[in-house]
């Protein structure tokens, strides 16, 4: 660092100083303001229409207890309508998706699970709307698309889910010794859910025959 | 630059800088300086910590929602603390992951709703309407912060938003209900040959090599416990009283004294007309009201019913309206002149004029109850009773010193103490450590019995309260450590095991042979009668069918579907050892009731709750989760 003999040099210097990057220095100190102001404005909206869509979807649920599908199916639209970028959005469409089975509108539900798989933001929202997919698809008769929408589910929390529901495609395809294997591996990891164990117990028993088969 | 402070020290460069380097300390030094003792954590859930505070807080409210629930028959040790520790940690664990899943993801609960929900708690409403006095004298008398409160609700109103975003958001295809409906509504025909296992008991043979086999094999089972067998000395307060001697004249003379606690004071129910005389009235005056008395005394002589008289002319307006009734009273309630009167009557009686404070009372009596003593013989036992267990207090006390000395100076031996304090010294049975009978099951005694001073250094065990005013020193007289059974004493217990074992066997070869003879398509009436079992038919069986054993249901449900016109047929063993040759002749599916819900509302749930499941999972894998040993 030089050494400034006299305080008059010293000010020259600054000055000097001054004149070269001043401009910078304002441009630099307004840009950072600008992207800091910007940042809490972007993060209040984000905060606020998730806190919006929480109050809606709230409302949705109340609904829901009141066994009320018609007004949940118009809270839900306006969720997505208005708050697509919130992941209420997604639970909302989850709950489409289950009016429109409810109303026998298999397609409609499809539709749905496919727009929760490409917009949720919870992993395993995602994977439940693709499994649910594969259960629609196969009430509808599409058993090998149902198939391969099951591949893609991954995650071994997931495996029993998956399991039954291909036991449930096999068995609609008439491959009942494979639905008899597939149901097995649901049960066997269906240790969590006593309800579930029960349903799966009675489709195991139920196919004894191409168990014996299969052996 | 370094000269330039210097010299600028004292101006307000000095102080511009030395401002700026302070807010940085101020925010986070002290704060560094704070964390330096901290605890270990709970559990870490990513980079979220759970505090042992909360931990325990929590615990608590839990263990405090046991007990309101079960009430009375609440018991600490009904619930191991460290299992219900880890379930609770388990919990917060599980609500930690679904509120970092949920606000990762961007869900919210605005300030907004979390107010309209609080606003809704009726706990926190008067007369329906939200009151922030209620509000906040609840959650004072929880002794909970509202900022605690309102954050720990945020959280669970998060993880209620995904977890029902997740459950209630699952559905059952017309397909799964159709499923559902067939086989949970299936019906099935069956017949089934019931083969009593008491019956291959009674038939299966024994020999003594086979039992002395077992033993060998089986050593384990045969083991008897330590035991101890203790000689001791009992003293109690109750055991002196019975030995003390008291005299008759001391009884009495206590008698005499406690006279008042054995009598019910006399009461007595009386009428009265009051002519009042005003405090310092004159003698016309006086007179005046003489001569009212004299002339409703005259009437009540003459016939007059009491009651009505009262009634209409005592002056005396509470009582007047009752007819004059005064209801009982005892002594030193009324005016004195009064009572004197009251309590001369018999029954029945009415009295002349009676001059009180207050004026000319008539009084009438009506009945008298109490006044009466309970005599002597009556009470000598509880006299005796008294008067034994005050002195036997005394003596305990002093006893109960000396047992503590004596027994203490001469640890090898309670013959010195019995015999200076006139004391048996009783032998107990062997117990082991779970305890003996009566007297030895109590706990104290048995860890004494079994306590390194007694048992392996002979000496006398402390003095041991087993109750109030009972005390207990104990010796050990013998000592049985572990051992095994002798086979004889366990012989018949072996013999009914290999019974048991042999008949299951040889019950299980019958069932393998009758099971080839029906597949065969032998007719079961007759073979089960060649067997000596029962045949049953049963069609129509439903799933919860109560009328068929538990595990033949669960077997007919469980056989594969028959192919032909020939029955399926397999074996089962019922909970308490028969066995059964269960067939099955045809499978009915359930009807299937279209458009209708059926059991959609069981798959919904079953499906939900597998949905949930499989989240939690999900979310689980993905976290890291670390849970430190506690601290001692």
């Amino acid at each position: 660092m030089e050494v400034y003999r006299t305080e008059e040099e010293q000010v020259e210097a600054l000055k000097d100083w001054w004149q070269a990057n001043g401009r910078s220095v304002i441009v630099g100190l307004v840009l950072a303001l600008a992207a800091v102001f910007g940042w809490r404005y972007w993060q209040d909206s984000t905060r606020a229409q998730a806190e919006a869509a929480s109050a809606q979807y709230q409302m949705l649920l109340e609904r829901l207890d009141a066994g009320e599908g018609r007004e949940v199916v118009e809270i839900a639209r306006r969720i997505i309508a208005e708050h697509a970028a919130t992941p209420y959005a997604a639970l909302a469409s989850l709950s489409l998706a289950q009016q429109a089975v409810d109303e026998g509108d298999l397609e409609g539900a499809g539709a749905h699970l496919r727009w929760v798989m490409a917009n949720a933001k919870v992993e395993a929202v995602r994977m439940l709307a693709q499994v649910r997919l594969a259960r629609v698809l196969v009430a509808q008769g599409k058993t090998d698309e149902a198939l391969q929408q099951l591949s893609g589910v991954s995650g071994s929390s997931f495996a029993a889910m998956v399991e039954e529901v291909k036991g449930d495609a096999y068995l609609a395809q008439g491959r009942r010794a494979e639905a008899r294997r597939a149901y097995e591996a649901a049960l066997a990891g269906a240790t969590e859910v006593p309800a579930k164990q029960q349903v799966l117990r009675m489709k195991v028993d139920d196919l004894a025959d191409a168990g014996a088969a299969a052996q | 630059m370094l000269q330039f402070i210097r010299e600028r020290a004292q101006s307000w460069i000095a102080w511009v800088i030395v401002t700026l380097l302070i807010i940085p300390f101020a925010l986070w030094g002290i704060n560094q300086y704070f964390d330096g003792g901290k605890e270990v954590p709970a559990a870490k859930v990513n980079d979220i910590e759970i505090s042992q505070q909360r931990l325990q807080q929590v615990f608590y409210q839990q263990q405090q929602r046991l007990r309101e629930m079960l009430g009375d028959n609440y018991r600490p040790d009904m619930f191991p603390e460290e299992q219900m520790r880890q379930q609770v940690l388990d919990g917060l664990i599980e609500q930690e992951l679904l509120v970092q899943t949920a606000m990762g993801s961007g869900m919210r609960i605005g300030n907004g709703l979390l107010a309209a929900t609080i606003h809704n708690v009726p706990a926190f409403q008067m007369d329906g309407q939200f009151s922030q006095q209620v509000y906040e004298r609840a959650l004072n008398a929880r002794g909970i912060p509202a900022s605690v409160f309102e954050g720990d609700l945020r959280r669970d109103m998060l993880t209620q938003q995904l977890y029902a975003g997740v459950v209630r958001s699952d559905f059952a295809t017309p397909l799964e209900r159709r499923a559902m409906q067939q086989l949970a509504g299936q019906q099935r025909d069956i017949g089934f040959l019931l083969l009593p296992l008491a019956d291959f008991i009674a038939k299966a043979q024994v020999s003594d090599d086979e039992v002395s086999a077992y033993y060998e094999a089986q050593g384990t089972l045969f083991m008897q416990p330590e035991q101890v067998s203790v000689s001791y000395l009992e003293l109690s307060a109750e055991q002196i009283a019975q030995g003390i001697k008291v005299g008759e004249e001391e009884l009495r003379a206590r008698y005499e004294a406690q006279l008042a606690s054995y009598s019910t004071p006399e009461e007595r129910h009386a009428r009265h007309i009051l002519i009042q005389v005003a405090p310092g009235a004159d003698a016309a005056a006086e007179a005046a009201a003489r001569a009212e008395a004299d002339k409703l005394l005259a009437q009540v002589r003459g016939g007059t019913p009491f009651a009505d008289v009262a009634r209409k002319s005592s002056q005396d307006p509470v009582s007047a309206a009752e007819g004059g009734d005064l209801g009982f009273f005892g002594r030193g309630v009324m005016d004195k002149a009064f009572e004197d009167a009251t309590f001369a009557l018999k029954p029945g009686e009415v009295s002349e004029l009676v001059r009180s404070a207050f004026g000319y009372h008539i009084i009438r009596l009506e009945t008298v109850r109490g006044g009466s003593t309970r005599p002597f013989a009556e009470v000598r036992e509880q006299i005796l009773a008294e008067v034994r267990n005050e002195r036997a207090e005394q003596q305990f006390y002093d006893q109960a010193e000396q047992l503590a000395n004596l027994t203490y100076e001469h640890p090898d031996t309670l013959e010195q103490a019995a015999s200076q304090l006139a004391l048996t010294v009783k032998q107990s049975e062997p117990f082991t450590r779970r305890g003996g009978a009566e007297l030895l099951a109590n706990p104290r005694l048995v860890s004494a019995a079994f306590s390194e001073d007694v048992l392996a250094r002979g000496n006398n065990s402390e003095v041991i309260e087993v109750g109030r005013n009972h005390l207990v020193v104990l010796r050990a007289l013998q000592h049985q450590p572990e051992m095994r059974r002798p086979l004889e004493s366990v012989r018949e217990d072996i013999v009914t095991r290999l019974r048991r074992d042999k008949a299951a066997v040889a019950a299980h070869e019958a069932a393998v042979a009758l099971q080839q003879q029906l597949q065969q398509g032998g007719d079961p009436a007759l073979v089960a009668k060649g067997a000596r079992a029962k045949w049953q038919r049963k069609d129509g069986l439903a799933r919860e069918d109560g009328s068929v054993d538990a595990a033949v249901l669960r077997k007919a449900f469980s056989i594969p579907r028959p192919q032909a016109a020939q029955p399926n047929w397999d074996l089962v063993v019922t909970a308490n050892g028969d066995i059964a040759v269960v067939g099955l002749y045809a499978v009915r599916d359930g009807e299937v009731a279209e458009g209708e819900a059926g059991a959609a509302g069981d798959l919904e749930r079953a499906s939900g709750d597998a949905a949930f499941a499989a989240t939690l999972g999900s979310v689980r894998t993905a976290a890291s989760i670390s849970r430190p040993a506690r601290q001692p």
